[in-house]
């Protein structure tokens, strides 16, 4: 007879459930847990800070949790402070720029004010521009997103050009190269995915603009950085210099495997193209090329995020320590995480370091760090405002249609519609 | 060629078609398991020697056999009491009548249709205030009552018959005894098919764990890879390695219980 | 063995009443046939009797005992089911043997009660089998044998033989009735099927519509019937009706004329009535004469013949109504296109307009 269940096997199973670990995740005295989302990038580059605090505080201990993605992060913390539970949230959480705004204005008082006890005037101001909300900045800044446009110096030189050419140009400049390099080696100019708004952000916030005014209203249809950004980004499709890509792995599949020759991108992506040793050598840096507008510079930020201190935090004064000892004062850490990962800190001192200065081989002995700090310091400071990923959903919705040579006013205003209804 | 031979040719393309994007998904998992990060995204299409390499390196970033336990404990536990509670209460709902039966019924079926997103923050304030945050039970206890489960064991029951019932009351069985002893075993197909839905659904769960699980050791396989997956330079080999881990669990049951899947399916009970 | 009784039993489900009182005893070792056409009510009696259903009012008695509301497992009694209801995952010893296990026997008893029943019913070859396996003949034997090992003070079946083919009905009929004189038992047995009804049965209870029409021996329900739906339901063919008219009464008998055969007129004793009232005269189809037998003659146009070797049966019909003769050894007959009867009155019955019989 087949007795599969019986009441007591339910008692069993209950009482296993609740046997099993009811582990909160409280920390215990002294140790400082961080939610990331990258292990090799921010996860150990957070370690490494751990360790180095530890070393003279043993009584203070990390807990670097990277088994959740960035998606998942901003998934829980919005739950979370949503139904005003800090059960289990950690200490410090990493926190992407763009979104940062969103979450200090939804949610009054969840952070703690950084810059009641860290003097901000150390690092890059756009980043604490960023994270500042009320006259109080919040975070304290991390990697920084300093745009540069990574380029095959070896197609570069096919199809006749020197790296000199990529300085200080606009992009109709760079459409133009683009098509002697398209004629002369056959390769594409850049890869793009309909999804991704991010080269549009780019272009925007290198001429100052964004989405939003300063009082948080929405700044589409008379947005002049916007329009252009878009018509340029048209002007790519019409010159057919584009392979179009989508999601993660096709685009970095696209520069990485040599299909194309330019990537304007983040500086987070060295670590990405460093991964081809084979490659060394055949790539060079060059500043953004602006936009044909007044206010436009050749320098831009696309990411880079900041790390935030929860108010519900137990930890609070040993955070704040370690942020002032280790983020906010340590060079040769920065100089160290240059070199290691490929991670260009916002600490402006930093810059004088020695990994700043050196050059590098990969990109033809370049002295890209020295470059990407340079234009760090450029970077036009924009507010990112709260409802950045709803504007971006509707940008992304319309540039199918603007690619086809559609009509550019008539796409703002759509997008203006779109952001207005999601904004409700 | 005759128009029949022609068909039936037809039939056959058309069904291998099918059948290789059905297959191709797994295949081209198995494949990439045993490949590097780069040849992966070069498209690479035959077993490479990787496998070991990935292994190591899966092994090395992720506590799997504390990640798998948490998998298979929420799955298998989750599974059990969900198939106990939910097959009772569809048993409940056909066999016994009652002035609100189909009301209530109705009611249910109208919350299968409230989005999970919307019970979601309430969800984690209940479990918050009852310091359950981050366990196993917080993760369990919404599945249990499944009311797509109490459905599909009401329709499966009407297929029951009801004299069997009679007979069992007449040799003097209580009600409990009747389904244990009577409706368990004559049921068995509709529990196979039953377990496999239930046990994928709560080895695939992906928001709720998300949301309620907070510390890396109590993670469960999905969100571990989901983590692996968004990271700035993914290493696809090992990645496809761990999924192709994950993928086993529910392979081997299904394998197990694919018989009487199938009979469930086609509703042989007699 | 025990008797039973049944008095003003009553069956409502909601407002709608099923069972419209019933009174009924049945005597120890009596084999008694619910009989009635579908919605009777017969098999709801039946399971009033069993208690799967609940006596919405009225008294249930088994054995003396008044058993209104209790549990069927506990009324000493056992019920073979239409579909026989055998638990598909045991074999069928463990089926036999079930309701034991839940009354706490020993095992050896089990095996010994099983054994016995099993030997009355040949099932011996069978007991490992699953249900699945066996015939729908066998496992009707199974069904039984499970109800004997119960040992029940009452047998229910409820039309058990319906799932079966023609031959296997016979069978099996012979069986049952087998079975009762072997066990001594009380039965009580529901079917829609008159031939079975009067074959098995020591008291038949007509039902109609959740009241008892007439209860009585099988063979006093055909040659008596109280009224126009008994006299119709039991023998078959069945009983032809044909409307008449009295046309002449004297005190204790009277003359009647049918209505649609002027000419055919009938003497018989009635008591009551008077001259011009239209009644029913009942004549089954094996009480035709031939010509000249009895008091009239009738003449009829046949429709169809059908020979069945002894018996053949002609559809007839005159001034429109049909009627169903039976002749014994009488082929030829249907080929012609007319042909003639005689009505004997002995053998004839009288209903008034609502139904009931007079005399």
């Amino acid at each position: 007879m087949n007795r599969i269940v019986s009441r007591h096997n339910r008692l069993l199973g209950v009482a296993l459930a609740g046997i099993s670990l009811v582990s909160v995740a409280a920390a215990s005295a002294g140790e400082i847990s961080v939610w990331v989302w990258d292990k090799a990038f921010n996860g150990d580059t957070m370690r490494e800070a751990g360790e180095i605090y530890t070393k003279d505080h043993p009584d203070t201990t990390f807990n670097v949790d990277d088994t959740a993605s960035q998606d998942d992060i901003r998934a829980k913390l919005q739950t979370q402070l949503l139904a005003g539970s800090t059960e289990g949230l950690p200490d410090i959480v990493l926190i992407q720029d763009d979104v940062a705004q969103k979450y200090l204005q939804s949610f009054p008082g969840a952070f703690e004010p950084l810059s009641d006890s860290v003097d901000m005037s150390v690092f890059a101001p756009y980043k604490v521009a960023a994270a500042t909300f009320d006259g109080k900045s919040y975070s304290i800044p991390f990697d920084s997103g300093v745009t540069g446009l990574f380029y095959r110096s070896d197609y570069l030189e096919e199809a006749g050009f020197t790296p000199e050419d990529l300085e200080n140009i606009t992009w109709d400049r760079l459409i133009e190269i683009g098509q002697t390099i398209k004629e002369k080696t056959g390769h594409q100019l850049l890869d793009l995915d309909l999804n991704d708004t991010g080269l549009i952000r780019m272009m925007m916030q290198s001429a100052g603009e964004w989405y939003f005014n300063e009082d948080g209203s929405l700044n589409i249809t008379d947005n002049a950085a916007l329009k252009k950004a878009l018509e340029t980004y048209a002007k790519f499709y019409q010159a057919d210099l584009v392979k179009p890509v989508s999601g993660w792995a096709e685009y970095t599949g696209a520069f990485t495997s040599g299909e194309v020759a330019m990537v304007p991108v983040g500086v987070w992506i060295t670590a990405t193209i460093k991964a081809n040793a084979d490659q060394s050598g055949k790539w060079g840096v060059a500043p953004i090329p602006r936009m044909d507008l007044e206010g436009s510079v050749n320098a831009s930020n696309q990411g880079g995020s900041s790390w935030y201190l929860l108010s519900s935090s137990d930890n609070k004064e040993e955070a704040i320590d370690f942020f002032k000892t280790v983020w906010a004062g340590n060079e040769d850490f920065y100089q160290d995480i240059l070199i290691k990962r490929g991670a260009v800190g916002s600490l402006l001192s930093a810059r004088e370091g020695e990994a700043y200065k050196a050059t590098d081989e990969f990109f033809g002995g370049q002295p890209v760090w020295q470059n990407f700090s340079t234009w760090l310091g450029q970077i036009p400071s924009v507010d990112y405002g709260t409802f950045t990923a709803e504007v971006d959903a509707a940008v992304a919705s319309q540039l199918p249609g603007i690619i086809q040579g559609g009509d550019i006013d008539a796409a703002l205003q759509a997008v203006s519609d779109q952001a207005q209804q999601q904004m409700q | 060629m005759t128009w029949a031979v022609f068909r039936r040719a037809l039939v056959y393309v058309l069904l291998s078609i099918a059948a290789f994007v059905s297959v191709f998904p797994f295949f081209w998992m198995i494949i990439g398991a045993t490949n590097t990060s780069a040849d992966i995204i070069r498209g690479k299409t035959s077993i490479g020697g990787a496998l070991l390499t990935n292994a190591a390196t899966f092994f090395t970033q992720v506590d799997a056999p504390r990640i798998f336990f948490n998998s298979a404990f929420i799955a298998i536990v989750g599974t059990v009491l969900t198939l106990i509670i939910s097959s009772l209460a569809g048993y409940g709902f056909e066999m016994f009548r009652s002035r609100f039966r189909e009301r209530i019924f109705a009611l249910l079926l109208l919350l299968l249709s409230i989005p999970f997103a919307a019970m979601m923050v309430p969800l984690f304030v209940m479990f918050s205030q009852a310091k359950l945050v981050n366990t196993y039970v917080a993760v369990i206890a919404p599945t249990v009552a499944s009311i797509f489960i109490i459905f599909y064991f009401r329709q499966a029951t009407k297929a029951f018959p009801r004299e069997l019932r009679d007979a069992a009351r007449i040799d003097g069985l209580s009600e409990w005894q009747i389904f244990l002893y009577v409706y368990l075993p004559v049921m068995r197909s509709t529990y196979a098919a039953a377990t496999i839905i239930v046990f994928m659904a709560n080895w695939n769960n992906y928001l709720w764990p998300l949301i309620v699980l907070q510390t890396a050791d109590n993670k469960t396989i999905t969100l571990i890879l989901s983590a692996l997956t968004s990271a700035y330079t993914p290493d696809y080999g090992m990645l496809l390695f761990g999924t192709v881990l994950a993928t086993l669990p529910t392979l081997v049951i299904f394998f197990v219980l694919q018989r009487r899947f199938v009979e469930g399916m086609l509703g042989a009970v007699k | 063995m025990s008797s039973l009784k049944l008095s003003g039993v009553r069956k409502s489900y909601g407002a709608v009443e099923v069972i419209k009182g019933v009174d009924l005893d049945i005597e120890s070792k009596e084999f008694v046939v619910f009989v009635g056409p579908s919605g009777c009510g017969k098999s709801t009696l039946l399971r009033m009797i069993a208690g799967l259903e609940e006596i919405t009012a009225g008294e249930l008695d088994i054995g003396g005992k008044r058993m209104n509301g209790v549990d069927p497992s506990k009324r000493g009694i056992a019920m073979v089911f239409q579909s026989y209801a055998l638990y598909p995952h045991m074999t069928v010893r463990e089926n036999m043997g079930f309701a034991l296990r839940f009354a706490k026997v020993p095992k050896e008893q089990i095996e010994r009660q099983v054994l016995e029943a099993a030997r009355i019913l040949a099932l011996d070859p069978l007991l490992d089998r699953f249900p699945k396996e066996l015939s729908g003949g066998q496992r009707q034997r199974v069904a039984i044998g499970r109800a004997i090992v119960r040992q029940p003070e009452v047998f229910l079946f409820d039309e058990p033989l319906s799932n079966l083919d023609a031959e296997l009905r016979v069978h099996m009929r012979i069986e049952i009735a087998r079975l009762h004189k072997e066990l001594q038992a009380t039965i009580i047995y529901v079917t829609h099927d008159q031939v079975e009804a009067m074959t098995l049965a020591d008291k038949i209870v007509v039902l109609r519509d959740g009241v008892i029409e007439q209860v009585g021996k099988p063979l006093e329900l055909y040659d008596n019937p109280a009224n126009q739906f008994v006299a119709g339901f039991i023998g078959s063919p069945k009983m032809n009706f044909l409307p008449a008219r009295i046309v002449q009464k004297d005190a204790g008998t009277a003359v009647i004329e049918l209505v649609h055969h002027e000419g055919v007129r009938l003497s018989l004793p009635l008591a009551g009535g008077a001259v011009g009232d239209l009644v029913t005269l009942g004549i089954r189809p094996e009480h035709f004469g031939l010509p000249g037998e009895g008091a009239a003659d009738m003449t009829l146009e046949v429709d169809v013949a059908e020979h069945l070797g002894s018996t053949s049966y002609v559809y007839a019909r005159a001034a429109g109504e049909p009627i169903i003769i039976e002749r014994e050894e009488s082929r030829d007959q249907g080929d012609q296109e007319r042909i003639t009867v005689s009505v004997d009155p002995s053998r004839t019955y009288l209903f008034d307009q609502a139904g009931q019989r007079i005399r």
